[in-house]
């Protein structure tokens, strides 16, 4: 790896990682470096200043708060595997992370540097998106929270000034049936298609609650929210999903790329929407 | 008729070419591994010179375009920078590259850029400077004035009337064409009870070693020589390209090649990269280090894109009766090895099959795909997924079973030795037994039973099989095939060194690469019986040297090691041997009868005990020279050559191309997924004749890995590149090479027909799998899904590329309709 010359502070302290950072006008955070080192090896990317926040404690932790649960930017998706809270409090975050890239990789990125990064193929934002999270930022001048929805601007883009930090993850408990699918060629890849959702029935099979979400199909991971709410409240039938599903994957505009065309993209994600879904809301195995 | 077990009535040439068993034929664990896996490989890029400098590369990032300007003054103003070397420079000083097989050879291709790039990742010029950090940085700092040029991104492309050149000295684009006939084509068409055609394509794709290319060359300036380190794998052959290129004599090159990283075939393209680092050298007089980058080894040396026309004549009962294939290529452009994929199908263009008459057209066309190297089987992969594509198409077409076709035209058994129509001589092997074997393993008729009730149940299920030889150690010769010269080079043979050492180890060095496929072990337990010694008592030096004896094409490729460099190491091995005794049987005043080697020394019938040991042994040969019987010369080293016994000369209508032809059945069953159309592999069967097996571990781990390659050009892999010829697939998060993750578990059963031309009657084992692994997945996943009634005539069978197929079919929208 043959990066420009570059500068690498190691910050102690969060009030130590905001003094580099503005020393610098670009500066950049790196986290595990998953996503960044490889930038910087292509050249990609060449900020004169990293500023590596991993000393820095508490963006270490993993706490409850009433009924939230609180993890921060620097837990690992290795962490949030072998998590016990985040197993029993919201066990589809810990499905979710599994699928991430490979061992060495799970070993080092980090829950923040992935959201961050903002990659709209990647795994953990439709899951988060269907448990509502929110995210909270810091930096010299204060502190902010923020719903991951509104975070999450476009690809490879998210709503961060120069000089913040993402500090933590808030999600609320969700310990409802899920799906959490991702289709990519290899294991260790990207997905081409992915879906996270959650479904809440009463006892007479009526949908009380139905969170969907897809990646890899537009500029950014998407609620689809048409669907959802087409599906609440009814006891649906077979063909009820089938046309919600075909007219939210209708209106997708997925990214077109050598791992995927947009029609491909489309095809899978209707074919596991329609699966899984429909396991969900029938029965069967929920993943 | 046929015999059970191993069924093959000849022997090996030499049944006691080794004294004693007790290594040969065991799986003895690889001795190489605790040191790679301690760090202590050696590589290439672990050697750091005195004063050593460091090299980068100017990549173009055009495929096609002339190079208007090169401002190099920023780069060379950089503190640390000591060389910037143009293109244009370089060309000044050097020659242009020859080709090897091709009859017309281009005067521009230099080995950097001249007046224009013809391939997107061409060197275009390179730095020197004190850190690899600063050389890079003035890379980036070189700017370059292209005028892009009309790309030509295709064969058709390259073949219209008014198609600008890639070489403009050339009169066309089409480099080579020939046109061979054996037998008679016309007769069989006529007998035929139908002719059965079609157009199969193979993409580009490419092994790609961990280890990427690495040079590190000084060319001393007091003594006018050239060192060169470098990860090659023909280092015969570029210690003479190196010579012409730069005009230094040979015999001031001296060139060595540490323990190789991966070589499949990729690593035969470093000499042009050795050339342009010790021109570097030569400029800068530093040592200069230039370590290959991975989107540098993604740009360029892939196996050709290309497709073949097939017409079988077909008896009514499946039997072949003639064969016309024409053979289009995009070879890129590398004049070097334009042609050689065509020209090595020759080797395998019947398969295990009995074709009596056969036609062979080929057209070699330059583009500006980027260059081609000779990949883990050069052309006898695609030959084979043709020719086995064809199979099942014929068998669909006269209506009989897939397996039941190929039964019938298998070469027997008792033909063998068998010659082929052009002259390939098959020199042992039972492919009719192996083909029963692996049916019997995979329950091939439990699944074509159980299939039509899997689909029944929505499940896309399909068994395949895939039959090939895999030809081993090429002649070389047929590089001559389309030229009316004779060869002046041959790869039939090696030279190799034995010695006892003064403190009494057995040194052995092959004098040649050891590319990571357990060459050291292999030497270890060959010599090891010669000698009846343990492995302790022997030291393989695994470094290539060219100061030690080696022949013009001295290097690791197409599988000759078993053949030629064991023929070579044994051969020293036993003159060695015979010249210990002769010396021990003076000095003790013993008959010469009465002694051998055994059990680490040496032994005397007579005495009934060790009368030496080595030790003592190589104090004698190297100390008392006046116990020596008359005429014996002192010290205990061999330098041999060996030649197998069966390559001729080469005449058009009757040449072998390779000299040893292991055979392998593949039966693959895969499950297509409706939900994304991924196909995924349930089970692997290989049945593999590779001759004899001197050790299970090896040779399975090659069968096994040479297949994960073939999984992977068959399901996954593709350089893809825009209309602009800008390739896609630079990182290995574009080029989808499969990992352990990908790879199924693979059953494999060995299967031993010794080659009566080898010298331990091995046969050939690092490409088998890449050959018959493509057509048996086709096979598959095209039974998988026969309801929708689509033929797979191309790779990779992607799961979008499935979904494409089918898309429009009445199957598809019946099941979109059920759902
Ligand atoms: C081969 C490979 C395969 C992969 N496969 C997958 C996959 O299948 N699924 C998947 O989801 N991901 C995948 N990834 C990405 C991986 O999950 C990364 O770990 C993740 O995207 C980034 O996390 P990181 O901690 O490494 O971030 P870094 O690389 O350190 O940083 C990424 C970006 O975020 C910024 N940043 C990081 N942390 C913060 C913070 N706390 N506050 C503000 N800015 C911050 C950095 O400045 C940088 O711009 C893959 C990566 C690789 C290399």
């Amino acid at each position: 790896m043959y990066p420009k010359p570059l500068t690498y502070r190691r910050a102690r302290t969060l009030d130590e990682a905001f003094s580099f950072l503005s020393e610098n006008e670009d500066a950049r955070v790196i986290a595990g470096g998953q996503s960044i080192m490889p930038m910087l090896k292509l050249r990609i990317a060449s900020p004169s200043l990293l500023v590596d926040i991993a000393p820095i404690r508490e963006l270490h932790e993993i706490r409850m708060e009433g009924n939230e649960i609180i993890i921060g930017a620097m837990v690992t998706h290795r962490e949030i595997i072998e998590s016990r809270e985040i197993k029993s409090n919201i066990p589809m975050l810990q499905e979710t992370a599994r699928h991430i890239a490979d061992v060495q990789i799970r070993n080092r990125g980090t829950l923040g540097g992935s959201i961050c990064e903002a990659d709209p193929s990647a795994d953990y934002t439709p899951t988060l998106l269907v448990l509502d999270a929110r995210v909270t930022l810091k930096s010299a001048k204060g502190e902010r929270t923020v719903s991951l929805d509104d975070f999450l601007v476009g690809p490879f883009e998210v709503d961060i000034k120069q000089g913040e930090i993402l500090t933590s993850v808030i999600i609320p408990v969700n310990r409802s049936a899920y799906s959490v699918v991702k289709y990519a060629r290899r294991a260790a890849d990207f997905a081409v298609a992915s879906m996270a959702a959650l479904v809440e029935k009463k006892t007479d099979g009526t949908v009380s609650d139905i969170r969907v979400a897809v990646g890899a199909q537009s500029d950014r991971p998407l609620r689809l929210r048409d669907l959802e709410s087409e599906l609440t409240g009814i006891k649906p039938q077979k063909r009820d999903l089938h046309l919600a599903v075909e007219k939210a994957v209708e209106g997708l505009e997925p990214i077109d790329d050598i791992h995927g065309s947009a029609d491909y993209r489309k095809e899978v994600t209707s074919n596991i929407l329609k699966a899984n879904l429909g396991s969900l809301i029938f029965g069967g195995d929920s993943k | 008729m046929m015999k059970s077990g191993n069924a093959q009535v000849l022997e090996p040439a030499d049944k006691t070419s080794t004294s004693s068993t007790r290594n040969v034929g065991k799986a003895v664990r690889r001795l190489e591994d605790l040191r790679i896996i301690r760090g202590k490989g050696g590589y290439t890029d672990d050697i750091e010179l005195g004063n050593q400098h460091y090299a980068a590369i100017l990549s173009s990032p055009y495929a096609h375009a002339r190079i208007k300007r090169i401002d190099v003054s920023k780069a060379r103003n950089l503190p640390g920078v000591v060389l910037v070397l143009t293109g244009q420079e370089a060309a000044k000083i050097t020659r242009p590259m020859t080709s090897r097989a091709a009859t017309v050879s281009p005067k521009s291709h230099y080995i950097m850029a001249n007046e224009k790039v013809r391939y997107m990742g061409e060197p275009v010029a390179a730095v020197v400077a004190t850190s690899r950090y600063i050389a890079q940085d003035a890379v980036d700092l070189i700017e370059v004035d292209y005028e892009p040029l009309p790309v030509i991104a295709s064969i058709e492309d390259a073949m219209k009337k008014d198609a600008p050149r890639i070489y403009e000295e050339l009169d066309s684009n089409e480099i080579v064409t020939d046109h061979f006939e054996f037998g008679n084509l016309k007769r069989a068409f006529q007998e035929a009870d139908r002719i059965v055609k079609d157009r199969i394509r193979i993409h580009r794709y490419a092994s790609t070693p961990l280890e990427t290319f690495v040079v590190n060359a000084f060319y001393d300036q007091t003594r006018d020589e050239l060192l060169a380190y470098a990860t090659d794998q023909q280092p015969g052959r570029t210690v003479g390209s190196v010579s012409a290129c730069l005009g230094i004599p040979s015999s001031n090159i001296r060139l060595i090649v540490p323990p190789v990283g991966g070589g499949f075939g990729y690593k035969l393209a470093v000499w042009q990269y050795v050339a342009i680092i010790s021109l570097l050298s030569m400029k800068c007089g530093k040592p200069v280090k230039w370590v290959q980058t991975r989107m540098e080894s993604l740009y360029a040396f892939h196996r050709p894109r290309g497709y073949m026309d097939a017409e079988f004549a077909l008896r009514k009962d499946g039997k072949i009766l003639g064969v016309k294939l024409t053979d289009w290529q995009s070879d890129g452009n590398w004049p070097y090895v334009s042609a050689l994929y065509s020209l090595i199908k020759f080797a395998n263009m019947s398969g295990v099959y009995e074709v009596p008459n056969l036609q062979f057209e080929y057209h070699c066309v330059a583009t500006n795909d980027p260059p081609v190297v000779q990949d883990r089987g050069v052309g006898k992969p695609f030959m084979a997924f043709a020719f086995e594509r064809m199979m099942d198409l014929s068998a669909k077409e006269l209506g009989i079973d897939r397996a039941r076709i190929r039964e019938v035209n298998f070469v027997p058994p008792e033909k063998m030795p068998y010659t082929t129509a052009s002259g390939e001589v098959y020199e042992s092997g039972n492919y009719p037994l192996v083909f029963k074997k692996a049916l019997e393993m995979s329950r091939y008729n439990y699944w074509i039973n159980e299939i039509p009730k899997l689909r029944k149940e929505g499940r896309y299920v399909g068994i395949g099989i895939g039959c090939a030889i895999e030809p081993g150690t090429s002649n070389l010769g047929y590089y001559f095939l389309s030229k009316a010269s004779e060869p002046d080079y041959n790869g039939a043979g090696q030279m190799s060194t034995v010695e006892i050492g003064q403190d009494g180890i057995i040194k052995v060095n092959m004098n040649g690469p050891e590319i990571g496929t357990g060459h050291v072990t292999t030497i270890t337990q060959v010599v090891g019986d010669i000698f009846d010694v343990d492995a302790e008592k022997i030291l393989v030096d695994s470094w290539f040297d060219s100061a030690h004896g080696h022949l013009t094409y001295a290097g690791t490729y197409s599988n000759a090691f078993n053949d030629v460099y064991l023929g070579a190491v044994m051969t020293a091995a036993k003159r060695l041997r015979d010249k210990a005794l002769r010396i021990s049987a003076s000095y003790l005043h013993l008959p010469l009868e009465s002694l051998s080697f055994r059990n680490g020394g040496i032994f005397s019938e007579e005495a009934e005990k060790e009368v030496l040991t080595l030790k003592q042994l190589a104090k004698i040969s190297y100390g008392q020279l006046l116990s020596f019987p008359k005429g014996e010369e002192p010290g205990l080293k061999v330098v041999a050559g060996y030649i197998n016994p069966t390559a001729k000369p080469f005449v058009r209508s009757d040449f072998n191309v390779q000299l040893t032809h292991a055979n392998s059945t593949h039966i693959v069953v895969v499950e297509v997924s409706k939900d994304t159309w991924a196909p995924r592999i349930i089970d692997y069967v290989i049945v593999h004749d590779a001759g004899r097996v001197l050790n299970p571990g090896i040779v399975e781990g090659l069968a096994i890995g040479s297949t994960a390659s073939g999984i992977g050009g068959a399901l996954y892999e593709e350089f893809l590149f825009d209309q602009e010829e800008n390739n896609l697939t630079l990182t290995f998060g574009d080029y989808m090479k499969p990992t352990a993750m990908e790879i199924p578990e693979i059953r494999l059963e060995m299967h031993e027909s010794p080659a009566p031309n080898t010298v331990l009657g091995t046969k050939a084992v690092g490409e088998g799998g890449a050959i018959t692994s493509l057509g048996a997945v086709a096979s598959a996943v095209e039974n998988a899904l026969e309801p929708f009634n689509v033929r797979i005539r191309s790779l990779p069978i992607t799961p979008e590329n499935i979904w494409r197929m089918i898309k429009d079919t009445d199957e598809y929208r019946k099941l979109k309709g059920a759902n």
